[in-house]
């Protein structure tokens, strides 16, 4: 044989180093400064919450996928790790454990899996295991450990403020941003928040698209409605779920124009939960309808052509 | 403002690493030359076994509208007209030409001078050609003369303006592959000559103004064009930025004069006809030294040891196995840059008019492929506003009607979709399939 | 009692006004059809596999009844107890119709036709087509990657991981066609199954000069011309270096099979050679 066995394969021959797996991985490195907050101020509790939502995700990925689709194990693309992580993040850190795993377990399960797994999925995964448990067990999921307090509990502000109970100026700009409040796990700090928001800017991992609208669409029927909207942004599980649902590449929509579309909506329904619905919270229910219509914006936000089809000359 | 077209397009590794020198690669003593070196029709030979040819002499006649002539590129006496395994392992017709010693002697000697004299700049000076557009026509279609940059499609046709008369002449020296850089060397070493061919191309298509676009990764080849294009009235060279796919046709006339080629249309709808610096060059040595196309700059580069990435001037035919270079391990050759190169599976096979690179890349293991996680990374990075992964999903599905409905025809296969998905996902190979089956 | 009662009520009406909108949409929007589309319909498979040339069974059927009589219409699945059921409901007769069946018109199997090239990339013949010659040294030949196995409805084809070609169960073959038209290489034809499911073909596709094609692949057709010159029937035309048995004029006799140097002749059924040689 004169030459070797050469490879061939079609173009490109060149590839991005990005993966998916890199992805989920920046995401965790973002979600870091949230969880060492959280860590600090709910301790063990906190700690317990976490690794029996991420150990319960990874299982279930694993069981299914190995027992039920009877598909090698998808593991290691990082999704149900992330998951897990955004789960803990989204409940609060007294929640027991049986119920997080419950949580975890319609999460992957139900939200991920029954639709096809990785990329098939419509909703976000731990925000359906998030509003399952909400539905479910609407005390034991808004029972908030105090900071650095064992064993007391007491109200968001967003529930205060709802209650009427408290005025939304009242706590001041210092435990807003640090933390030092009622709420979920990864909600507290708007500070940890935003540096993983700058981490995953920096990595470009998500574009401001999101994010921003989502503040946007927020404050503009906060305006409206006469609410200050500083702390309203800074309060409850807004940044959380703009920086790091909402940009959920499955669910989000894929063009940019469509991604400010989808982030506005989602700003001016969870302002108008907040303000004039039951619950005080309402983040995770916008997210997950426009989840919903996502499909509908891939469909008619379309991203713009070189340039125009050619007019059909007329003789 | 870096001049750029709108949206989409990526920033691959550069890794123009190559010496930008162009040393002379020897006269092979066989050619292989295949009679189908361009987009359209085969040539007919004309040569038949036995003949005597010479240096230079015709031996495949364009046969029909798009098609081009082929010469002999060396002398010597014509073994077969056969076919013959090509570099994708595809036969194709060929002729082969065997040389004597005699000859060889000859044509090395005669080749040295030629190129002393092209170096020579008080030689060949085309400024005050007499010839009309028609006549430099009929020159580049007896030189055999087709596209350089990749896509070979036949200059003379090109030229042949149908009802849009062209205003602007577009030299495009972007050369947005990574890896390859015969263009970038043939612009610094032959600037001249590259300005001389352009302006003949300029006469011929009849437009006025001729731009010579040069991404501006190549800063020495911007300036040798400029002070080369100085003394020339109505020529201007432009730094454009660099951006792959800066070279594709629709995307440089977007870049450089604001104007887009619409869906379906062809960019001389616009008035702009665009052709490769080494095209020009071809031009210029057509119609200044009556030499048709039989060698060209190709680029040796990719994972072979530093010295021996180099340019080289090379006959066409000459085998790829004859270019000096060390195979690398689990090597992959691809002719051509990493973005759009086609990969070769035979090196046996010869050079040919459209070979602007042989890019030797040694494999690593197989990427894993995830599933499409919407991340729309492809839809970013279309220069062509496309949604790649949807097309791909139509082509998967055997969708060809949905495809045809998404502008599947736009694709220029370009590539930046695959290159950009995360998940490795084969977007392109799909939306081939669909471009091809939706027709 | 009272809230009981208003429930019933107010869900009583909703259902009452939903069923009157159905009512009326129903009325307004009916299209008048002709009910031998439906009947035909339901004795066709249903796999809308596009074999009969039309979009799908419903258009089939649609065309049945248009044309009043099944001349010149097959459905390929049914077979022809089908098409003469199909034709009763249409108060007609069925003209006889001859079974086809699909042929691979390669036999480079791994051993014969060994790989020389590696290729990395999605398992897909088309893609694979796409980048040239493929990972043997014949550009003709099968890929092997299963295109056509996967767009059979019919279960019909296979790949054979021993020779990494397809196999087509006759049996099951309905001569769709989808498996011919997915094939990049058109390598699969579509051949009367002739008497007694007899029939004869050359398992190759090679227009390589003989020596090339030889040279890649130990069961390539070389276009010798020993069959065309050995069949009684003249049916064996060696055009571009290959042969090519016309159908219509072969006889089934299986001469040219003994007599090919290759085996690149294949045949449903064995070849007594005793009788072939006295």
């Amino acid at each position: 044989m004169e030459t070797p066995r050469l490879i061939f394969s079609t173009s490109p021959h060149d590839h991005t180093k990005r993966t998916t797996p890199g992805a989920m991985f920046h995401v965790l490195v973002a979600l870091l400064p949230a969880i060492a907050v959280s860590l600090w101020y709910f301790r063990l509790p906190a700690l317990g919450v976490l690794l029996v939502s991420v150990l319960s995700c990874l299982a279930v990925e694993w069981a299914v996928t190995r027992f039920m689709f009877k598909r090698p194990s998808t593991l290691a693309d990082g999704s149900a790790l992330l998951t897990g992580v955004l789960l803990a993040l989204n409940l609060p850190a007294g929640l027991p454990l049986w119920m997080t795993a419950a949580g975890a377990v319609i999460a992957i399960g139900v939200a991920k899996l029954a639709f096809g797994g990785l990329g098939c999925n419509v909703f976000n995964p731990a925000l359906v295991g998030r509003v399952f448990l909400l539905i479910s067990f609407p005390v034991a999921m808004t029972t908030f450990p105090v900071p650095l307090a064992d064993g007391v509990t007491g109200p968001t502000l967003l529930t205060s403020v709802k209650l009427g109970t408290m005025s939304p100026d009242e706590l001041g700009m210092m435990p807003l941003l640090s933390g030092d409040m009622g709420g979920s796990m990864g909600e507290v700090s708007a500070a940890a928040l935003l540096l993983g928001f700058a981490y995953l800017l920096c990595v470009r991992v998500i574009s401001w698209h999101i994010p921003v609208s989502i503040v946007a669409g927020l404050a503009v029927v906060d305006l409206i409605a006469g609410y200050p909207v500083i702390p309203d942004i800074l309060s409850g599980g807004l940044l959380l779920g703009a920086i790091f649902m909402a940009t959920d590449y499955v669910t989000s929509p894929m063009t940019r124009r469509g991604m400010l579309l989808y982030g506005v909506l989602i700003g001016m329904l969870t302002a108008v939960i907040r303000r004039w619905g039951a619950y005080p919270e309402g983040m995770s229910f916008s997210i997950l309808i426009m989840n919903g219509f996502t499909p509908l914006i891939n469909r008619y936000v379309r991203p713009s052509r070189f340039a125009p089809r050619r007019k059909e000359e007329t003789a | 403002m870096r001049l750029t077209f709108k949206k989409g397009g990526i920033h691959p590794a550069e890794n123009k690493t190559a010496s930008t020198r162009i040393e002379m690669q020897p006269l092979p003593m066989t050619v292989c030359v295949p009679l189908s070196q361009h987009i359209g029709a085969p040539a007919e030979p004309t040569a038949r076994r036995g003949d005597k040819v010479e240096r230079g002499q015709l031996i495949g006649r364009a046969a029909g509208t798009v098609s081009a002539n082929v010469h002999a590129p060396i002398s010597g006496t014509v073994a077969s007209v056969d076919n013959a395994v090509l570099a994708d392992g595809r036969p194709g017709r060929v002729v082969i030409i065997k040389a004597d010693e005699e000859s060889h002697a000859a044509d090395t000697a005669a080749r040295e001078e030629y190129w002393k004299k092209v170096a020579d700049s008080s030689f060949g000076d085309t400024s005050n050609d007499p010839h009309t557009p028609e006549e430099l026509r009929d020159m580049i279609l007896g030189a055999g003369i087709s596209g350089m940059g990749g896509a070979t499609f036949p200059t003379h046709v090109k030229l042949k303006t149908g009802a849009v008369k062209p205003d602007i002449m577009i030299i495009n020296g972007c050369e947005c592959e990574p890896y390859l850089m015969c263009d970038d060397a043939l612009m610094r070493n032959y600037a001249l000559r590259v300005v001389q061919g352009s302006q003949l191309l300029a006469r011929a298509a009849g437009a006025e103004k001729t731009i010579i676009a040069i991404e501006d990764n190549k800063p020495e080849a911007i300036d040798a064009m400029r002070k080369a294009a100085a003394a020339f009235d109505g020529m201007e060279v432009v730094a454009v930025k660099t951006k792959y796919p800066q070279g594709g046709e629709k995307q440089l006339i977007a870049a450089v004069t604001g104007r887009y080629v619409a869906s379906g249309a062809l960019p001389i709808s616009t008035g702009v006809v665009v052709d490769n610096v080494a095209t020009a060059f071809a031009v210029w040595q057509a119609v200044a030294t009556s030499t048709p196309l039989i060698e060209r700059v190709i680029t040796v580069t990719g994972d072979i040891p530093a010295p021996e990435r180099k340019n080289y001037l090379t006959a066409t035919g000459t085998p790829l196995s004859e270019l000096p270079f060390t195979l690398p391990e689990n090597a992959k050759a691809i002719l051509g840059g990493p973005m759009m190169g086609r990969c070769a599976v035979n090196l046996d096979a010869p050079v040919t008019k459209g070979t602007s690179g042989l890019l030797l890349k040694s494999t690593g293991a197989k990427r894993t492929v995830y599933p499409c996680i919407r991340c729309g990374a492809c839809v970013d990075v279309c220069p062509m506003g496309l949604e790649p992964y949807l097309l791909a999903t139509y082509g998967r599905l055997h969708r060809w009607d949905d495809a045809r409905q998404a502008d599947v025809a736009d694709c220029l296969e370009c590539g930046s979709c695959s290159y950009a998905c995360p998940s490795n996902r084969p977007i392109l190979d799909f939306i081939r399939i669909a471009k091809k089956r939706s027709r | 009692m009272f809230t009981f009662l208003l429930t019933v009520a107010l869900l009583g009406m909703l259902g009452l006004i939903g069923s009157l909108i159905l009512y009326f949409t129903s009325k307004r929007f009916h299209v008048d059809e002709d009910p031998r589309i439906d009947e035909i319909c339901s004795l066709l498979p249903g796999a809308n596999c596009g074999g009969c040339g039309f979009k799908g069974c419903r258009d089939f059927a649609t065309r049945c009844v248009k044309q009043e009589n099944v001349d010149g219409l097959f459905c390929p699945v049914s077979g022809q107890d089908g098409m003469s059921a199909i034709a009763a409901v249409l108060g007609v007769k069925a003209k006889a119709h001859a079974r086809k069946v699909a042929v691979l018109k390669c036999a480079g199997s791994c051993q014969a036709r060994p790989a020389i090239h590696e290729y990395m990339g999605v398992r897909s013949c088309a893609v694979m087509d796409s980048t040239g010659v493929g990972t043997t040294g014949c550009s003709f030949g099968c890929l092997g990657c299963g295109d056509c196995v996967a767009v059979c409805q019919f279960g019909a084809l296979s790949m054979n991981p021993e020779t990494g070609l397809p196999e087509i169960d006759s049996a099951k073959c309905t001569a769709c066609g989808a498996c011919v038209a997915e094939c990049p290489r058109h390598l699969i034809e579509l051949r009367p199954a002739g008497k007694n499911d007899r029939r004869v073909w050359v398992a190759c596709s090679s227009r390589d000069k003989g020596a090339v094609a030889r040279k890649v692949c130990s069961a390539s057709c070389i276009g010798c011309g020993k069959c065309s010159r050995e069949c009684p029937c003249g049916a064996i035309e060696v055009k571009d270096n290959l042969a090519y048995i016309n159908p219509a004029l072969c006889s089934a006799c299986g001469k040219c099979v003994e007599v090919c140097p290759t085996k690149a002749i294949h045949a449903t059924f064995s070849i007594n050679l005793n009788s072939a040689e006295s």
